[in-house]
This record gives C-alpha cells, sequence and structure tokens, in this order.
C-alpha cells in the first residue's frame, strides 16, 4: 500500500517540528565544542579529544529528541490527534525516528567539522582520517541510546518510565556481564575475564561500556578507557548491530501499543510489576550474588559479602520495594502481586554468583604447564602510552619453550603467593586446543631479567624494536627548544640513520635514557664541582613523536647521541641557528659595554669524558644581582669573559667528542630590556676547563 | 458508510463499549448522545481509527479503518480537547494536515480563516477557546474528507459561531456529501443539526433512528375521565412514565400516535391531548427507562433528616 512503510512528506513534518529542539541542542554542543577548542586544547593525545563533549552528546542528544519526536504520546489530545492521521503505525513511527535520528547524527557531523575546522586554524596537529572514525563510533552509540529510548517509548506513557526503562535496558545486561566478570577475577585474580567471551565485558557496548566506565573509579573493575573503547571500529559495528535490535523492538512494540497509553505508567500488568520491582532489584541481585560468595567461602575483596552487609542490602531493597509501591498505588494492596519477583531475584543472582565463583575456581586450578601452553605474547599495561615498537611487539606470538617456561612458572608462583612481584606484565596465552585467554602477571625481579633476556635474543622482537613510524603516521614532533620545522627536517635524518644502523643497534639507541643507573667509580673534582654521579653516555637530545598507527596511539621518544653522528650535528646547527639572533644581542651588548643588572645562569655539563672510559654529567646554576654586592655569585668580569667563551664556542666547528653543554642565560638591563639564550655547545676539554675556572667555588 | 460491527473496547479491566453496531452513513449529520462516561468519546476514537477494538470491526466501504492511512485519510476526527500546540500557528498546523491528507485545501482554509477573522501567523497560545475551537474546525473541515468525527466541537463557542459552524457543516453536507458525527451534550442543539441520532449508555447503543421517527414516536398524553382511573386505561400501549394528579394523568408512551389516539379516544375520555416531545425530554425518558435518574430531593430529605436526628423521610 502507498505511504505504508515510509512517508516522505511525514519524515519532512516532522523534520520541521524537530527544527527547534534539534538545531537548540546541536547549537549547545557546537558552541561546547567551540569554547573547548579555543581554550583548551593545544595538543591532541586521544581520540576523544578530537572533540570530547561527543561523549556526553552520545547520551543527551538521542534521548532529548527521541522524547521530543514522541512528545504526542505523553498527552491525550495529543496522542489522539497523532493516531487520528491517515498514517500506518510503522509510518508514523519511522518518520517520526528517523527525523529524531537525523538530528542526532547531524549534531556528530556539526561537532567534529567544526573541531577539525578549529584545529585546522590553530594549527594543531590531528588525524583528519580519524574523523570518520569517531563520526562512526559515536553515531552508533547514539543511534543505540536512541533505539533504547525508542524501546521505552513504545512501552510506556510517562517521559520518566521512558527514561527508566530505556536506561534499564541499555545499561542492565552489561552491567550483569560487567558483574559476572568481577566476580571471576575475583576469584581468580590473574583473569582477565574478557578474554574468555565478548559478552564478559562491557566493552563492546560503547554506551553502556562508557557509562560503566565510571565504575572504574569505585570499585577497580577493569575496563577500558574511552580511548580504547573509541579505537575499536568492531564495537561500533557491534553497538550499531544493537542500535537495530533495539530500533526493530521498538518498531515491533509501538506497532502494538495502544493509543490510549498517553499519560499512563504502564499500560499493562507486567510492566506495571516490573516498574514496582525495578527500584529494589539491584539490592536482591547483589544480595544473590554476595550470598553466594558467602556460602561458597570465597570472600576476597568483596567487602559487602558479610552477614551486615547483606542484611542492609536486603532490608534496602524492601523498602525501595515498599516505598516504590506506595507511590505507585498511594496503597499497600498491590505490593504483595510482585513480591515473588524478588526472591526470584535474589535466586538467579545467586545462580550468577554461584556459577562464576566456579567458573573462577576452575581457571584457578587449571593446568597452565609450559606442556599445555601453545602459545604466548606480551601485551603493553592498559593505560599506559604505547612506543611505536610496543605497537608492533604486541601483536608478536612467542612459541619458544623457555619463554613459555618462564611464563608457566610466573603463573605457578603467583597462584600460590599471590601478589608478590615487582613487575606488572599482560600475557596473552594460547592453550592447547587453541583456547585464549589473557592474564595479568607480576613478574618478580627475576623473571623480568629472564624475560628482557629471552626477549633480547629474539629475532622478531628485535626486528619489531627497529619499526620506526612512517611520515603520515606522525601527528607531532618535539626535539627540546627547536621549531616545528626543524624537528620534522631533524627527524628526516635521524630516521634515515637509524635504519642505516646495523640490525640490534636501533634498539640500544633508542632505549638512551635521559636517567640510565649510576656507575660506581672513582670520584673527580672539576672547577667548583665534584663529580661523582659517573654514568655512561647520554644523549644530546631527543626527539619525541606522537602519531597514529591506523587506530592506535603511540608516543615514542628517540635520543640523539654520538652513535648517531649526523642527526647529533645537524641537531647542534639547528640550535645555533635558531639562537643566531640572541648571540648577535649578545656580541652588540659586549661590544657596547653594557652592565646588566641581573643575570641567571644555569649551566647544564653531559659526557664530561673521566679517565675510566665513564662519563659524567653536572649541573650549575647562579643568580647575580649586581646593585647588591651581598647577592653576587658571578663577577661581572667572570660574566663578561663567560659570554665571550660563549661567542667564540658558538663559531668554533662542532666537536661531538667532547662534552656538551647546554648553557641557559638570562640578562636583565637598567632599562628593563631582556636578553634571553639557550644554547647546546659542544667542548672540547681545553674549552671545558675554561668554562669551569670561570665558575665561582662551590 | 463508516461501519461499527460488534465492536466492544477494554481498557484494563473496564469495558467501555460493548458489543456496539451501528452506521454513519455520509451526506448526513449524526448525533451521538448519552449519559456520562456512555462511550461516545471512545466510538468516536473507534470510527477514527485512533483506538484499536477489543473484538469487532470498524470499517470504511467495507474495508478496515484502523491502520489502514487509505481508509482513514477519509476520516478527520476532531477532539473534545483539540491538538492546538501553543508554540505552532494555523499555518504550521496547515502544514501538518497538508502533509497527512492529500486533499486539503490550503485556499479553503484562508477563505475560512478570513471569514471567523483569525489570525494565522499568531501563536495558538494566543487564541482564546472559543477561537481554538474555530481554528481546529477550519483546519478540519480545510482536510476535505469525507467524513468529519466531531467531539463536542461546538462547547465554548458564541451562538454566532455555533450558528456559522453549523451553517459550514450543512454547506458541506450539501456540496460534497460529507457525513458528519458530533457529540454533544445541548440536545436542543443535535436537535437542530442532526439528522440521525443515537443513543449510548453503559456502552451499549439504546437506539440509533432519525430524528423525526425519534420525537413522533415518543409523546406525551395528557387524559382524564370523570370517574377514577388508573394505569390500566393505558394497557396495550408502550407506556414509560405515568404520573396522576386528581382526575388527570400525563404519560409519556412510545409508539403509533394515530393508533394511540384512536385507542384512548374509544374510552370516551373528559380530556385527551397528545402533544410532542423536545429531543431532551426524551433523552431523559429515555434514560429515565433505563434506569438513569436521580432524585435530588432524597439528598436533600436524608440531610433534612440527619440534622434533626431522626429517621429518613420517605
Amino acid at each position: 500500500m502507498k505511504g505504508r512503510v515510509l512517508n516522505g512528506r511525514l519524515y519532512l513534518d516532522c523534520l520541521r517540528r524537530l527544527s527547534l529542539p534539534g538545531l537548540s541542542q546541536i547549537a549547545v554542543f557546537a558552541f561546547l565544542t567551540l569554547l573547548y577548542h579555543l581554550f583548551d586544547s593545544s595538543r591532541l593525545q586521544t581520540l576523544e579529544e578530537l572533540s570530547p563533549f561527543l561523549y556526553l552528546y552520545q547520551y543527551v542528544s538521542p534521548a532529548f529528541l527521541g522524547l521530543c519526536a514522541f512528545s504526542f504520546l505523553f498527552r491525550r489530545n495529543a496522542s489522539d490527534f497523532f493516531h487520528s492521521l491517515p498514517y500506518s503505525r510503522h509510518c508514523l513511527f519511522l518518520g517520526c525516528s528517523l527525523a529524531a535520528a537525523s538530528y542526532v547524527l547531524a549534531g556528530i557531523l556539526v561537532c567534529l567539522g567544526l573541531s577539525g575546522l578549529l584545529l585546522l586554524l590553530k594549527g594543531v596537529a590531528f588525524m583528519p582520517s580519524q574523523l570518520p572514525v569517531l563520526a562512526f563510533q559515536c553515531g552508533a552509540g547514539a543511534l543505540l541510546v536512541l533505539g533504547c529510548t525508542l524501546v521505552g517509548i513504545s512501552l510506556t506513557g510517562l517521559r520518566s518510565t521512558t527514561l527508566l526503562l530505556g536506561f534499564v535496558l541499555l545499561l542492565a545486561p552489561r552491567a550483569l556481564a560487567a558483574l559476572y566478570a568481577w566476580l571471576l577475577e575475583d576469584a581468580f585474580p590473574l583473569l582477565e575475564p574478557a578474554s574468555l567471551s565478548f559478552f564478559l565485558s562491557a566493552a563492546p557496548n560503547l554506551p553502556a561500556a562508557l557509562l560503566l566506565d565510571i565504575l572504574r573509579w569505585f570499585l577497580g573493575y577493569g575496563g577500558s578507557s574511552p580511548a580504547q573503547l573509541l579505537s575499536q571500529p568492531l564495537y561500533g559495528l557491534y553497538t550499531l548491530f544493537l542500535a537495530l535490535i533495539a530500533y526493530a523492538g521498538a518498531l515491533f512494540a509501538f506497532r502494538w501499543r495502544p493509543s490510549e497509553t498517553a499519560g499512563v505508567a504502564a499500560p499493562n500488568r507486567p510492566l506495571r510489576g516490573l516498574l514496582r520491582c525495578l527500584p529494589s532489584l539491584p539490592f536482591f541481585v547483589l544480595a544473590g550474588v554476595f550470598t553466594a560468595q558467602l556460602a561458597l567461602n570465597s570472600l576476597s575483596s568483596i567487602g559487602f559479602a558479610s552477614a551486615g552487609g547483606l542484611f542492609l542490602l536486603l532490608s534496602l531493597g524492601l523498602v525501595a520495594y515498599v516505598c516504590t509501591g506506595l507511590m505507585l498505588d498511594r496503597s499497600l494492596r498491590g505490593l504483595p502481586r510482585t513480591l515473588a519477583v524478588l526472591p526470584l531475584a535474589f535466586l538467579l543472582s545467586f545462580g550468577l554468583g554461584a556459577g562464576a565463583l566456579l567458573q573462577g575456581n576452575a581457571w584457578k586450578q587449571a593446568d597452565f604447564s609450559s606442556q599445555r601452553l601453545q602459545s604466548v605474547r606480551f601485551l603493553s599495561s592498559e593505560g599506559v602510552s604505547k612506543t611505536y615498537a610496543d605497537l608492533f611487539r604486541n601483536e608478536l606470538w612467542y612459541q619458544e619453550p623457555e619463554l613459555l617456561s618462564l611464563v608457566s612458572g610466573a603463573i605457578d608462583r603467583q597462584r600460590q603467593s599471590p601478589n608478590q612481584g615487582a613487575y606488572s606484565q599482560e600475557v596473552e596465552l594460547t592453550l592447547q586446543g587453541g583456547r585464549s585467554l589473557r592474564l595479568h602477571l607480576l613478574l618478580s625481579e627475576e623473571e623480568r631479567q629472564s624475560l628482557d633476556a629471552l626477549l633480547a635474543k629474539n629475532e622478531a622482537y628485535l626486528s619489531a624494536g627497529q619499526q620506526l613510524p612512517l611520515q603520515e603516521e606522525v601527528l607531532s614532533l618535539r626535539c627540546d627548544q627547536l621549531g616545528q620545522g626543524h624537528a620534522a627536517e631533524l627527524w628526516q635524518t635521524l630516521r634515515q640513520e637509524l635504519l642505516d644502523l646495523p640490525v640490534a643497534d636501533p634498539t640500544q639507541v633508542q632505549s638512551l635514557s635521559l636517567y640510565d643507573t649510576a656507575q660506581a667509580g672513582s670520584e673527580r673534582a672539576l672547577g667548583p664541582f665534584l663529580l661523582y654521579r659517573q654514568s655512561s653516555l647520554r644523549p644530546l637530545g631527543r626527539l619525541s613523536l606522537e602519531g597514529y598507527r591506523g587506530l592506535d596511539f603511540f608516543s615514542s621518544s628517540y635520543a640523539l647521541s654520538v652513535q648517531t653522528p649526523r642527526s647529533s650535528q645537524q641537531y647542534l646547527e639547528f640550535c645555533l641557528a635558531e639562537n643566531q639572533m640572541a648571540l648577535q644581542s649578545l656580541r652588540q651588548a659586549l661590544s657596547e659595554g653594557l652592565t646588566p643588572s641581573v643575570c641567571f645562569l644555569n649551566l647544564s655539563l653531559t659526557n664530561i669524558p673521566l679517565e675510566d672510559g665513564l662519563y659524567a654529567s653536572e649541573t650549575y646554576s647562579s643568580v647575580s644581582i649586581y646593585q647588591r654586592p651581598e647577592e653576587v655569585d658571578l663577577a661581572l668580569p667572570q660574566l663578561n669573559e663567560l659570554c665571550e667563551m660563549i661567542l667564540q664556542q658558538a663559531e668554533a666547528p662542532i666537536s661531538l667528542d667532547g662534552c656538551l653543554a647546554t648553557v641557559q642565560l638570562s640578562l636583565e638591563y637598567e632599562d628593563r630590556s631582556v636578553q634571553l639564550l639557550s644554547l647546546p655547545l659542544a667542548m672540547d676539554p681545553e674549552a671545558l676547563d675554561r668554562l669551569v675556572a670561570l665558575l665561582p667555588s662551590a | 458508510m463508516i461501519e461499527a460491527k460488534g465492536v466492544s473496547k477494554r481498557f484494563a479491566s473496564v469495558e467501555a463499549l460493548r458489543e456496539l453496531s451501528l452506521q454513519l452513513p455520509k451526506g448526513g449529520v449524526f448525533g451521538l448522545v448519552g449519559s456520562n462516561g456512555a462511550g461516545k468519546s471512545t466510538l468516536l476514537r473507534l470510527l477514527s481509527g485512533v483506538y484499536r477494538p477489543s473484538s469487532g470491526l470498524v470499517l470504511l466501504d467495507g474495508v478496515p479503518l484502523y491502520d489502514n492511512p487509505q481508509a482513514k485519510g477519509c476520516v478527520v476526527y476532531l477532539s473534545d480537547d483539540p491538538y492546538l500546540p501553543v508554540s505552532s500557528t494555523l499555518r504550521s498546523m496547515a502544514k501538518c494536515y497538508a502533509a497527512a491528507y492529500p486533499r486539503f485545501s490550503h485556499d479553503y482554509l484562508q477563505g475560512l480563516v478570513r471569514m471567523l477573522q483569525l489570525n494565522d501567523r499568531a501563536p495558538l497560545g494566543r487564541f482564546s477557546k472559543g477561537m481554538r475551537r474555530q481554528a481546529a474546525l477550519a483546519l478540519a473541515l480545510a482536510c476535505q474528507t469525507d467524513y468529519l468525527l466531531l467531539d463536542e466541537t461546538f462547547d465554548g463557542l458564541d451562538p454566532v459561531m455555533r450558528a456559522l459552524a453549523k451553517q459550514l457543516l450543512y454547506a458541506e453536507v450539501e456540496r460534497r456529501q460529507l457525513g458528519v458525527a458530533l457529540t454533544s451534550h445541548s440536545l436542543r442543539e443535535l436537535e437542530d443539526t442532526c439528522d440521525q441520532l443515537a443513543l449510548l449508555h453503559q456502552g451499549g447503543l439504546v437506539f440509533q433512528s432519525e430524528i423525526q421517527n425519534l420525537k413522533t414516536s415518543l409523546f406525551k398524553v395528557q387524559l382524564a375521565f370523570s370517574a377514577p382511573f388508573g394505569r390500566e386505561v393505558f394497557q396495550g400501549l408502550s407506556v414509560l412514565e405515568f404520573n396522576q394528579q386528581g382526575s388527570v394523568a400525563t404519560a409519556i408512551v412510545r409508539g403509533d400516535r394515530a393508533e394511540a389516539t384512536a385507542r384512548l379516544r374509544a374510552l370516551s375520555p373528559l380530556l385527551l391531548e397528545l402533544l410532542p416531545l423536545s429531543l431532551e425530554e426524551v433523552f431523559v425518558h429515555e434514560m429515565g427507562a433505563l434506569g438513569y435518574h436521580f432524585d435530588p430531593a432524597s439528598l436533600f430529605s436524608k440531610e433534612e433528616t440527619q440534622q434533626d436526628g431522626g429517621e429518613p423521610r420517605s
């Protein structure tokens, strides 16, 4: 029949009716996005930071617009009017709901488009290819929230009950799954329940997962961060699938919804019973679960599982039941009718708790011997930024018997003495038979060293460490005080240089730490310093970059050291080039004989060669106020000589063999003018001695 | 023709309509009367496809009406509390109606708006109750449907507007054979307006009849004899009510007027007068016959008795 399924004129009319609330909410969120990017987005680290208000939008907008689109269902005369119009039920539902969905999705596109535009105008680096991904993920989430709201609308006749039912439908299944997972993890703390089943985690249902994420703050439940959730397109697809199911359910319910439901909380007895029981159900579910824990004597971390806690939960549940009954019926007569639901919920939850406990115990007793393990992979810890190499290493599966044996031993040790170990390590195991699961291990110092030693011999692991970000994967570059242009040019040189190094070297070069461990050795006096912190070679500088490989964020840092001479040379040249103005100004001040009134000097000496082949580092800081004789650290003649020396050294050929002196100098004159200089300078031993001789004694 | 066939409507445990059957023809005005809660509004909602019947069928020209856009496109329904959002205007509501009813005439509406002197750009929230009724009626008429179902639509209209509204309805009935069904508690108004009338009571149809037949089939008889007499003189006639004061008796009789006159005249009464009944009197007597009557005197007498502290007086 013509117009039976979707009526274009009705859809347009619904768009027109919804224009005020629809455009208003888009304007509000666009304004919030504008404010955020104007004041608070100098640098993007996670996916949701592209447009953070979409996080809130995907809940608020669909619920609000769903209620607006079907507002006629909550008033008798409006309901009569719309149901008298010559539209089929399908047609009315589709017209109104699609109009609401159109505004919801338009809002997401507007917010993301505005974010992209503002980031471009502000010059903040971001990946434009991520905008459609975020649009899809948020769109799927918003459609699921809309679908749940529509189910609520189709079943009840009040806004409050609509929102309540929608919320329960959205959250209850995943909340129960999360509760089960939590109990499972409580029974066997090494286990990551989500690895056992797609349904044992809130994660795939994006809006539910983002809400349940709040629980992590209270319960320590191991959920996923918003960025991790949003970067999984599979979750978006699953959420969209759930949204379609909810939408189809709402359509079916609307088809049979009596029009006289308008203004009525629950048009039938089962729904009335459900609404009466709803506030008390969480208490009885928790009480059932904890009773199972008590009965099976497996108390570990759940604080409520005590007789007092159970009594409190049951009492609160009964009070909630009686109060809700009084509010709905204004009498106690209806209470006995649905009272049976509460013990039923208690018993089912008892079963849930007992099931989780038994499954957890079964895994606790499972055979994790090295013969049972087929392969293992080592994953970066959740919530820690991954390096580019980590992204490749996380994908590597190892079948070497030594590694399997090490993991098996660590599992056994931890089953016997939980929480013993210093190094957290996530592992994913594949058992014989193909079953895979993730475990949280705490490795001991000895196990950590063995693991590092074994991995250092693994070619695939080393090869993964050699991977360097591609140009198009890099979002932002930073290299001390260098400008973006020089930093980008330097990365080109360093990347090529790292690729040209022998296979094993890049890993070592990249891992050069600014805070490497102190070495034992002799002490040596150098000018005002007593060099006692002897260490190996340190990098001259660091080049840090952030970006995305696909949808995975990485943050890597690469050292500029004597092992990368071309890059180090270029780095020093760029530093000099960027300080030419400051050097010129200093030169002029010296030639004019200007006397500063205040001087701040910070001198950092790196890689001071020692006799025994080791190196040392030291820093020196002083503040001199020349109008106050009691506050002069560095006398004026020495300061002038130091400046002369800096100028000479800046013009000398750069040598990487000696020490590196990073000079930070600030001179303030009588007329309030200030000279600033921040410059790394390569120094040969003779220049270093002259420099140190200028410094006052400690 | 809209036809209800054995239609029942239940709301939870309440049965609002019980196996009701009636026909609403085109080209006439059909009145629905009944006691409060008789099911008049429910019946109109069923006839317009707003409600799904709990059992039975509502057909338009033989086709089920509920959830049938084509059939519903021939019917426009105006509830006793018309849906006119306060922020919308007549124009915006016209767009809404026009999107739903393919024969909606903007020209016709403009003509009505001009005639009724309504501002079609002003928010409907600023309209008075009467103006809102006028606006709702104008929109409904502009839909140019075959049937117009009006639930107490004339309430709130001043006498001039009532007369105008009726004229508009007559004109449409004549021009394009519009079928109108309307409910009202003003029987005087229905008497002047309707061709047919249906009486509902407690969810059932008491009767459906032409107004003229209705008024002639029920009449009042005043009768007096020289000798004492009682109700037995009306034996063989259908008497709804009988009152006697002294030698004069008054009875409400249903049946053929000529036959009743001949039968009573044969008894040689001193006085025999047959008086026509107004529709309101017909309604009261018919409902009285169904037990729908209240005696305020009993309330007052009870109160007096309670004040006196004695037994209730009969």
